[in-house]
């Protein structure tokens, strides 16, 4: 079984102050949730128009 | 070859009460087998020899073929048909006073040819990937024929007979869909100089996106590989729109332009430039084309130029999320979490893949590193990781994840990909979900998730496991 985070890594007596791995993992998040919303953009700017939806037959 | 006269077909009793100029009792029923067949007596004893069968309609047109890749791909090539399936087909061997049959199946993908009136290459991709939902998922469509998808889709009886008909329109193709109970992923292609703006349908139902750059290959691709049929639609000369179905694609690990268009000619990496993408080691994609036939292979460089859309129909939820763009933010994000203070926390031989892993990222100094998206139901996601140390924590994980459609990104490098076929890593992408899409992230020795357990530290050796195998050849 896995070991959870209560179980620290390196545990010596001087071992730092636990990381803000949430908070990490909000910066990640961010920058995924950046990425994808810059290429909807690009999307939401070149929506084709019911016209040429219809129009367009193949 | 065995010939079966006037075979029992939906396709061709539908098509002959349409048009006038077929013969019902014309049609043949062409069966392809490994062996020499000479009389139907032989039929029983090369069964398993068994490779496939084509209808033709009296006009000598195909209603629809189901061949396996032995007749036109030599098994010693590198080619994946990835969304095969399994048709059982009974083939009559018996006389008018003793009727009996044969059973026999063949694996391969349907292909539909166009009649040259009112069946075009649209309604010919739409029954390709409807006879390929039936067989996967029995009952997924109620209509199957060309003729019932064509009138289903608003098509009247008199437009298919007059023989100008021009096809269905990228609505009617997703009006079909919705009607039947799918979703129609959709990305457009069309280009600047063309003074049009990318098609995008615009019904709820649907999702369709814009990329910025044209590379249509990773969103193929990321489909394809998760076992969804993709229709394609190219530009011809003539102006007029073409439809292909793409079944398959080749993986050539040797391949030198991988390396080479980076190394010697400048080129950006086939990942915007920062990494591979695994589409790198693929140049081909095998499509069914109505007019020419099954199983062709189309080089993917020149997809770039002439393809106009992709039209991924799919059997469950909304997808949101393209491959691609799960991708490009997945190497973003990866990036950015191999150097936190948290990552650095992994001891041991774990902290060591995880060393090599990043000694990796940069292409200048090492040899990259390679993303490859497919698309997994929760329960898939959950599966993948069974036998692993994590596997707990990421069914706990997804359990709270209201998520129920993934982006998998495995994460490799060249060599390590190509020839152990294994990753380090994934990040899971929630497909239905762009506010906040990541469902957890693993690298060798941790594992990283908004919910509970948040965060795990293996206790055991993370090492490199088999990729993801979803191109059974």
């Amino acid at each position: 079984m896995a070991e959870h985070d209560s179980s620290p890594q390196e545990p010596t007596q001087h071992s730092p102050a636990q990381p803000d791995y949430a908070k990490e993992f909000e910066a990640v998040q961010a920058v995924v949730t950046a990425e994808i919303a810059e290429n909807a953009k690009h999307a939401d700017a070149n929506r084709l128009t019911k016209a040429d939806l219809k129009a367009i037959k193949f | 070859m065995y010939i079966e006269e006037n075979p029992a077909s939906a396709d061709l009793d539908a098509e002959s009460g349409i048009y006038s100029h077929l013969t019902r009792e014309k049609c043949i029923r062409l069966h392809f087998f490994g062996a020499r067949i000479e009389d139907r007596s032989e039929i029983r004893s090369n069964s398993d020899s068994y490779c496939g069968y084509c209808d033709i309609r009296s006009d000598g047109t195909i209603a629809r073929c189901n061949i396996s890749r032995q007749v036109i791909i030599r098994p010693d090539t590198y080619a994946y048909l990835v969304c095969q399936i399994t048709e059982a087909i009974e083939i009559p061997t018996g006389t008018f006073e003793k009727p009996s049959s044969e059973k026999v199946s063949v694996t391969g993908f349907s292909h539909v040819e166009k009649n040259r009136r009112g069946l075009m290459c649209s309604q010919a991709a739409v029954a390709n990937v409807v006879h390929y939902w039936n067989a996967r998922r029995p009952g997924s469509f109620s209509k199957t024929t060309a003729v019932d998808i064509s009138k289903a889709a608003g098509v009247s009886e008199e437009e298919l007979r007059k023989g100008d008909f021009e096809g269905l329109s990228y609505e009617d193709v997703n009006n079909f869909f919705v009607q039947q109970g799918f979703h129609c992923f959709t990305v457009a292609y069309r280009r600047e100089q063309q003074e049009q703006p990318p098609v995008v349908p615009t019904t709820s139902e649907s999702v369709s996106l814009s990329i910025k750059d044209e590379d249509p290959g990773v969103t193929i691709y990321g489909f394809l590989e998760s076992g969804f049929p993709v229709i394609v639609v190219v530009k011809t000369k003539k102006g007029k729109p073409h439809a292909l179905t793409v079944v398959g694609h080749t993986f050539d690990k040797n391949i030198w332009l991988a390396y080479a268009e980076p190394y010697y000619f400048d080129e950006p990496l086939t990942g915007g430039g920062g990494y591979h993408s695994n589409i790198a080691w693929i140049r081909f994609f095998i499509v069914q084309d109505d007019n020419l036939g099954p199983y062709f292979f189309v080089p993917r460089v020149n997809l770039d130029s002439i393809i106009e859309a992709i039209i991924v129909p799919l059997p469950y939820a909304k997808v949101v999320v393209s491959p691609k763009h799960a991708e490009r933010a997945a190497y973003k994000g990866l990036a950015e979490f191999a150097n936190t203070t948290t990552a650095a926390r992994v001891i041991g031989a774990n902290s060591q893949w995880l060393e090599i892993l990043k000694s990796h990222f940069d292409p200048n100094d090492a040899e990259g590193w390679v993303l490859r998206p497919y698309l997994r139901l929760k329960d898939q996601v959950i599966e993948l990781f069974a036998n692993h140390e994590f596997g707990p924590a990421v069914a706990q994980s997804l359990s709270q994840n209201p998520g129920t459609v993934f982006w998998v990104v495995e994460l490799s490098w060249p060599n390590l990909y190509c020839y152990d076929e294994s990753k380090v890593g994934e990040i899971v992408i929630d497909a239905t979900n762009k506010e906040g899409p990541v469902s957890f992230i693993h690298l060798p020795g941790i594992l990283v998730s908004p919910f509970e357990p948040k965060i795990v530290f293996a206790a055991r050796e993370d090492p490199p496991r088999r990729s993801f195998q979803g191109s059974p050849k």
